[in-house]
């Protein structure tokens, strides 16, 4: 072989194994291609799931609630809990009895929450004593970690329970006002990023979304009447031995509630033994056929469209006053009734015969306006709109029904804020709960009628009308009873429950407040709004009067001494009430 | 000695670095430098300890660029055999590490001997088949197969598969170059692939285990995929421009393993994207390309089979690295050339580019 021969290796051979390497190569950059842009996403979410870390902040405070005089209603109180980063903390063991000590819980517990716990964080203990949280980090073992919340408090606890609501542990509302007011109230706690490395450190903290406190709630209650108000239903409730009660009462003018109370009710401070059935606010959800405190509405409706006037009279003598194949009653048979002395005796015919005179679509138009058969719309969870049947599908027995509050369904703030349109020159205001807001307003009679019925209305307060038992010494009462028989769900009525209520205002010529009070089912005593809701009213609305320095007016007062044995007896029986 | 000569003597030894090797060369230790600066968490004694390497490499290097090609002929039958007794030492008194003997200890130093021998394996072969008359005989076939079969099985055994597998393809590259009958090689692929499933009773357990993870990293995602799985991770997070230097997270935080070692191209590739590995590729293909070049333009037989040689080699360690960090190759201990930390194998493959040096710059051997 020659030199040249030798030194000249086939060239071919190189270039394959280059070629081959640099195919290679194409793989790693396709390779590259794929997992840098084609799956970059997914890799990078997946990098993130093994790195990134949210860490809860301690959240500000949740808004405060507070009365229309700034007394708080809701707090937030400081308190500690306690979690742990599982990874950490596990390979503690051999000092969790020391710490289950101190926290009074046993060694398994410790376990046990362990169990249910991601990897990277989980709660021991929540809502603790800050103190007991500050002992047991002072142990000083790795990966028990506090974080500052805040616990909810009511100060005054089941009187504003089911109006209120609640929060859950996560401080978020979930009941009442808690949650229909949610966005304001709520705190945003932010989250800290954190960067944790592969042993479970956690590095230097990426910015952090920024946490807000909860904005305050001011409401338009007023947290003595709101006491009263209680007591008295609690009080009344319990001597009657009824299901429930609730009571509402409103400023006369602005519509803004001052008090809504529910009984029975859960006291939101005690989650232990916390009792669902008294979450609900009754006053708002609950929906019952009014029976007499209709009455009035009718009479409106009939002078208004020019169907009767102020002193037309009517002939109830009679035991059974037909209308299709129903008999209208009343409790004791009279002879020929004006219009106060039908609402003073709370006549059932008189109301009927009123109703029937008077156009089905004008009755129908003034309830409607009244804001019956609509939401009063608090936007509170659960708030009921009742039940008003369009007129169009009346009968003759559910048009003459519905004057005495039969065939419609309502809730109690409805009563309220329907009496508040006849206190207020015949102008319904939406009723409000928070300070400061201004309801919708709109006419719902004639002042004239008005101002008819507010006398008209004192005169069943005086001696010998059913409400006699609202009267305050010194005031003039305005105001109406009502037992309806409760419907039983098959189109009847229960022979022995009955939904007692009375609604009414004073002073009656120059109303400040308005207070609707119902209580549903009593089962002792006497059974009729007069005797179990008119006190009610009687000792929440003394309160009232009295704050707001209302004067008495002697000369106009209502006599309030009973006048025959019986009268003593119902009075004895409502006028036991709590003193204030 | 004339001591104002200096200058020219200076001038005559940095006139054998190859300008275009050295460029790559440097590129590769400023992406080094930088890439390790960030794995390290910013830990500058590491980036100091890289740069001392480099430094002395590069010196190392620049001997033997002045070396003639013709000594490093003659070194060749010496230090293959200085190899293989090595080999056979450390299999007696080598350092045990994880389960292997891979390191001999000599006094307060330690190295691998496998390391000499990727180097003293292409010397011996460019030595042996420079001087054969008719390489498409038998005999000089098999005396190429002995020269790469007897520190293949000794590395294996160490066992240390993957290196033993880049040193026998070093070795085979040389044969193929010399012009070795392709039906040898054909052969030899044949009975690679028929003997596959009787070898696979011979590998150890951790070594079926990364077959097996390669083919499927998340049928053990904590245990033997976890290395894989946490790469792509880093590689694919870069995206196109990479989170940007220090930024790269998975190696930051320590979940990729080895991210300054065999592992360094997965942080390099998150930190710097898509964008980056291409630069580093084109780096290596440079260094690569002018290897070929230099074994093409050698005129001497010896030259050209080693230049070549040692360029695919490169070229390889650079593929197997990039492949199993990207996860299209098995994982084996293989070190990115002049990027991973470590002084060892950096040291080889500066000597490696000296000797292309050195082929180039001393073109008038004639054998």
């Amino acid at each position: 072989m020659n030199a040249l021969a030798q030194s000249s290796l086939p060239s071919w051979r190189p270039r394959l194994i280059f070629g081959v390497l640099g195919a290679g190569f194409c793989a790693i950059l396709y390779q590259s291609w794929q997992t840098q842009v084609e799956q970059s996403g997914f890799l990078r979410a997946q990098g993130q799931q093994r790195y990134q870390r949210q860490l809860p902040m301690p959240a500000p405070a949740r808004g405060e609630i507070f009365d229309r005089y700034g007394q708080p209603l809701a707090l937030s109180v400081p308190s500690s809990t306690l979690w742990v980063d599982p990874k950490v903390f596990a390979q503690q063991q051999a000092r969790w009895p020391e710490l289950a000590k101190v926290l009074g819980i046993s060694t398994a517990e410790i376990g046990k929450r362990l169990q249910h716990s991601g990897s990277a964080f989980a709660y021991l203990l929540r809502q603790v004593d800050p103190q007991l949280a500050a002992r047991a980090l002072a142990l000083g073992i790795p990966g028990l970690h506090e974080l500052q919340e805040y616990r909810r408090f009511y100060p005054s606890g089941q009187i504003t329970g089911p109006l209120l609501g609640f929060t859950n542990i996560e401080g978020a509302g979930s009941e009442g006002l808690e949650l229909a007011y949610d966005h304001v109230l709520r705190s945003q706690a932010g989250q800290r990023e954190v960067l944790r490395d592969n042993h479970g450190h956690l590095l230097s903290s990426a910015p952090e979304n920024v946490s807000h406190p909860g904005q305050p709630l001011t409401l338009t209650i007023d947290r003595r009447l709101q006491y009263a108000a209680y007591t008295a239903l609690a009080a009344a409730v319990q001597r009657f031995a009824a299901h429930s009660g609730s009571a509402v009462l409103l400023d006369a003018h602005s519509g803004a509630i001052l008090a809504m109370v529910n009984y029975p009710a859960s006291n939101p401070n005690d989650r232990e033994h916390y009792d669902p059935a008294g979450a609900t606010d009754r006053a708002i959800t609950h929906t019952f056929e009014p029976g007499s405190v209709m009455k009035p509405f009718a009479v409106a409706a009939a002078l208004d469209s020019g169907s009767i006037q102020a002193s037309s009279r009517f002939d109830v003598d009679t035991n059974c006053f037909r209308v299709a194949s129903y008999c209208i009653q009343d409790d004791a048979r009279h002879g020929t009734l004006d219009i106060a002395q039908i609402l003073k005796y709370s006549s059932n015919i008189g109301a009927a015969k009123i109703a029937l005179r008077t156009p089905a679509a004008d009755l129908y138009g003034l309830l409607s306006r009244a804001g019956f058969g609509q939401s009063v719309g608090l936007a509170l969870p659960g708030e009921s709109a009742g039940r008003l049947p369009a007129y169009q599908q009346w009968g003759p027995a559910a048009h003459a029904a519905i004057a005495y509050g039969y065939g419609i369904s309502v809730n109690t703030l409805q009563l309220a804020a329907a009496y508040a349109a006849i206190a207020n020159g015949g102008v319904y205001v939406q009723p409000h709960l928070l300070k400061g807001q201004q309801g919708e307003e709109r006419r719902v009679m004639a002042a004239s009628t008005a101002a008819e019925l507010r006398s008209w209305l004192a005169g069943v307060v005086a001696p010998g009308g059913t409400g006699f038992l609202a009267a305050i010494p010194g005031y003039t009462v305005a105001g109406k009873t009502g037992t309806a028989a409760m419907a039983n769900g098959k189109g009847g009525f229960h022979r022995h429950q009955v939904n007692t209520s009375f609604v009414g205002f004073a002073p009656a010529q120059n109303p400040r407040f308005v207070m609707a009070v119902t209580v549903r089912d009593p089962t002792q005593g006497w059974r009729y709004g007069g005797v179990v809701a008119a006190p009610i009213f009687r000792s929440t609305m003394s309160v009232a009067l009295r704050n707001a320095g209302v004067p008495p007016q002697a000369g106009s007062a209502q006599a309030i001494r009973p006048r025959s044995i019986a009268e003593q007896q119902r009075w004895a029986e409502g006028a036991g009430d709590v003193q204030h | 000695m004339n001591p104002s000569n200096w200058p020219q003597r200076l001038a005559r030894i940095l006139s054998h670095i190859d300008p275009a090797l050295m460029t790559g060369i440097l590129l590769l230790m400023g992406i080094s430098l930088a890439v390790l600066y960030s794995a390290s968490q910013q830990n500058l004694h590491v980036v100091w300890a890289q740069l001392l390497r480099f430094t002395i490499g590069i010196c190392v290097m620049i001997a033997i660029a002045n070396t003639p090609p013709e000594r490093l002929r003659a070194w060749a039958p010496p230090l293959y055999a200085v190899g293989i007794v090595l080999l056979l030492l450390t299999l007696v008194i080598g350092e045990t590490s994880m389960g292997a003997k891979r390191w001999l200890g000599v006094g307060p130093l330690s190295f691998q001997p496998s390391e000499l021998v990727k180097l003293a394996l292409p010397l011996m072969l460019a030595y042996y088949y420079s001087q054969v008359d008719d390489v498409r005989l038998w005999r000089p076939t098999v005396i190429g197969f002995v020269l790469i079969g007897v520190p293949f099985l000794l590395i294996a055994k160490e066992p240390d598969l993957g290196t033993a597998v880049q040193i026998a393809a070093a070795g085979l590259f040389a044969m193929w170059l010399a012009g070795v009958r392709r039906r040898w090689f054909i052969a030899l692929i044949l009975l690679a692939a028929i003997s596959g499933p009787v070898l696979w009773h011979f590998l150890h357990g951790y070594q079926k285990e990364r077959i097996l993870t390669f083919l499927d990293p998340q049928r053990d995602p904590l245990g033997a995929g976890y290395h894989i799985i946490q790469s792509m991770i880093a590689i694919g997070s870069g995206g196109i421009f990479g989170k940007g230097w220090f930024h790269g997270t998975q190696v930051n935080l320590d979940f990729l393993p080895e991210a300054q070692t065999d592992f360094v191209f997965a942080g390099f590739a998150e930190e710097f994207g898509l964008v980056g590995v291409l630069l580093l590729m084109a780096v290596y293909l440079l260094i690569v390309l002018r290897g070929l070049v230099i074994a093409f333009e050698s005129r001497s037989r010896f030259g050209k089979l080693l230049a070549g040689t040692l360029s695919l080699t490169f070229f390889l360690y650079v593929f197997i690295n990039m492949g199993m960090t990207s996860g299209i190759l098995p994982v084996v201990g293989v070190p990115l050339p002049l990027i991973s930390y470590g002084g060892t194998a950096m040291l080889t493959f500066l000597v490696g580019l000296g000797i292309l040096m050195s082929i180039h710059s001393h073109p008038r051997l004639h054998d």
